[in-house]
């Protein structure tokens, strides 16, 4: 774990001031404190340093995808330390659909036109949503995917493929999105 | 509907481009944070940490432990000769306990405080030439004072200081199978220099304050800067 060069440093230099503000959000609206998003924050840019070799451009899309996993994920990661909630199923659990607001999921529920897939995707579960974004976006690999969520490569498959499914029944057997 | 790797890898990008307009949108509406000190002061600490060369980070590894040597040597020297190092070093206390193939160190400080210093007003008298400021932490906690002066061919050295007093304590494990070392004086301080393959380390005492230097610069330069450190302290019970 070491920013070994210039340009690794200010890749994270760029990743904290760009993106610290929208990491605390993000962790303030699962743990609703805000010391504990401020340690999800610091815990999540820890995870990040270890991989920021694999991230190209700190500015892109692609990178603020994965800052906002990591930091998801870790906050719930907080949330389930603090609230001892340890028998909580790991891809389907409640903390998975925390932060989804509620105008979120009446879209999902609601729409009955036609919509293309990457409307169907984005509509996912967090957990989901998540493996889909760092396998078919971010370009990880399985292995790596499982580094970043602090999951088994095997609980990595097994989301991927409920992640499948829960899009072919969103979208429907003429790919409408129901 | 058969979900294909293709259709998914056609699809992401822009599903996570909309994902993320949307958490935007919320996130924009939502008021400003303003971090906390202890937020900021944790980043610092790990930005530093990361700013460090692994040889660098063994180095100050080790020196954290060799810290306490300094100190242990001192301490003899109040027992057996009472000079004047030795009088100052009593506002230092030390324990001693040998496990296994290293030795543990408790120290911590004495009731009586010597000096009441701001480390923040420290002066830095001398720095080699080439070398500049890299970073400075005067609050990262309020007992220490760090600087970190770096120059252009990526070699570094640290300045440390330390105020020991009643409220200050720690225990450290030596392995001293790395170095050689040399007893010195530093403007009439005992210090103790360490001798190391890449880098060096000066360690010495004024008054209730562990001072250490340590990096990638000769011991001649090392001892020239110890020697132009001037301190901002006012002596409160030298009479004791």
């Amino acid at each position: 774990m070491m920013i070994d060069s210039d340009e690794e440093r200010s890749k994270f230099e760029i990743i904290y001031n760009n993106y610290r503000n929208l990491m605390f959000f993000v962790a303030k609206n699962i743990l609703n404190n805000d010391s504990d998003a401020e340690d999800a924050v610091h815990d999540a840019f820890l995870k990040i340093i270890k991989i920021l070799e694999k991230i190209e451009d700190p500015e892109c899309h692609k990178t603020k995808n994965l800052v906002v996993i990591i930091t998801k994920r870790i906050a719930i990661d907080i949330l389930r330390a603090k609230t001892r909630h340890e028998t909580v199923p790991d891809s389907e659990g409640i903390f998975d659909n925390i932060f989804r607001d509620e105008a979120s999921v009446r879209a999902m529920e609601t729409v009955e036109e036609t919509i293309d897939i990457a409307h169907a995707i984005s509509k996912l579960p967090d957990r989901y949503r998540e493996v889909i974004f760092l396998r078919f976006y971010n370009d990880y690999s399985n292995r790596e995917i499982a580094e970043i969520l602090n999951i088994s490569e095997a609980n990595v498959r097994k989301l991927l493929e409920r992640a499948r499914n829960k899009l072919s029944s969103m979208l429907g057997e003429d790919g409408d999105y129901l | 509907m058969i979900i294909t790797d293709e259709m998914l890898y056609e699809n992401a990008e822009k599903a996570c481009i909309l994902y993320l307009d949307e958490l935007s949108s919320e996130y924009e509406a939502a008021p400003e944070h303003i971090f906390s000190n202890r937020f900021n002061r944790h980043m610092r600490k790990m930005i530093r940490q990361q700013r460090r060369s692994p040889q660098m980070q063994k180095f100050v590894k080790f020196c954290s432990r060799a810290a306490i040597v300094v100190i242990i040597i001192l301490a003899g020297l109040l027992i057996t000769t009472l000079s004047v190092e030795a009088y100052r070093a009593k506002f230092i206390n030390f324990f001693r306990k040998i496990t296994g193939q290293s030795d543990d160190y408790r120290y911590w400080g004495g009731t009586d405080k010597l000096v009441d210093v701001d480390l923040s007003k420290t002066i830095i008298g001398y720095i080699p030439e080439g070398f500049e400021k890299a970073e400075e932490d005067t609050g990262l906690i309020e007992f220490q004072y760090y600087v970190r002066y770096k120059n252009s061919l990526g070699h570094a050295f640290n300045i440390r200081l330390s105020k020991i007093d009643e409220n200050v304590n720690g225990i450290i494990s030596l392995d001293n199978e790395r170095s050689e070392s040399d007893d010195v004086l530093i403007n009439g301080n005992s210090g103790v220099l360490y001798k190391m393959d890449s880098a060096n380390c000066l360690i010495w005492t004024n008054y209730n304050i562990l001072c250490d230097i340590y990096g990638e610069i000769s011991l001649d330069e090392l001892m020239k800067i110890a020697e132009n450190i001037e301190f901002s302290y006012d002596v409160i019970n030298q009479e004791k």
